[in-house]
């Protein structure tokens, strides 16, 4: 199983309760469960909008994982009504 | 990036300390223009129905590099002369300057045009997060579910 470092931005680090943390999985996907089962509902709503980056590449559930990869969590951006 | 973007995108910034409406309107003066158009966002005193205490921007380490890109876009789809950008990040109260953007072009069309496409993209694109606390109490993540 590949291990690195998962790091959550702005809601996704307050759903979290922590701004990182190493993960082990061999998926983006499982990786992602995995969080969502150990931080809560909160944070697994936010993945169902969020932005992946595997070391700053916009990435799918499917993404293959490998050692030393840093997972980032974006939540969707400021945006606001025109 | 070539020399003239470099010359024609004067000022890309976010930063803690409060904005300043002339800086930017300073920064894109130029001999060219015929019209300058500002953008100034503010933080408003509710939303959704609930009084906002004071909200929070957070930003990506990305963030000056997506701003530069939605710049370029911008400068590459208007005739624009001179273009420039500010957010604010941390904490900011109700009626404090959130973003203010400014573009030059030769005439006014365009340059509505232009900084209603830099603003708008700013907003969808650029990594930047709010985080709104209510008079209530409560407080959101804005764009969350």
């Amino acid at each position: 199983m590949a291990a690195g470092t998962i790091r959550y931005w702005a809601g996704a680090r307050a759903a979290a309760g922590t701004h990182e943390e190493p993960y082990e999985g061999d998926t983006l996907g499982a990786v992602l469960d995995a969080a969502a089962s150990a931080h809560g509902a909160e944070l697994a709503r936010v993945f169902t909008v969020a932005t992946f980056l595997l070391d700053g590449s916009r990435s799918g559930r499917d993404a293959a994982l490998a050692d030393g990869v840093t997972i980032e969590v974006l939540p969707p951006f400021a945006g606001g009504s025109r | 990036m070539t020399a003239e973007l470099a010359g024609v995108i004067r000022l890309l910034g976010v930063r803690e300390e409060p904005l300043s409406v002339d800086e930017v309107f300073a920064a894109v003066a130029d001999p060219g223009a015929g019209g300058i158009a500002l953008f100034v966002g503010t933080v408003r005193e509710q939303d959704g129905g609930r009084g906002v205490a004071g909200l929070g921007y957070s930003a990506h380490p990305s963030v000056l590099d997506d701003l530069r890109a939605v710049a370029e876009e911008v400068v590459a789809a208007h005739p624009v002369r001179a273009l420039a950008a500010v957010h604010r990040v941390g904490d900011l109260a109700v009626g404090d300057l959130a973003v203010v953007v400014g573009v030059s072009c030769p005439h006014r069309g365009d340059a509505f045009a232009a900084c209603r496409m830099l603003i708008d993209e700013l907003k969808s694109r650029v990594p930047i997060w709010k985080h709104q606390v209510f008079d209530d109490g409560g407080d959101e993540w804005v764009g969350l579910p």
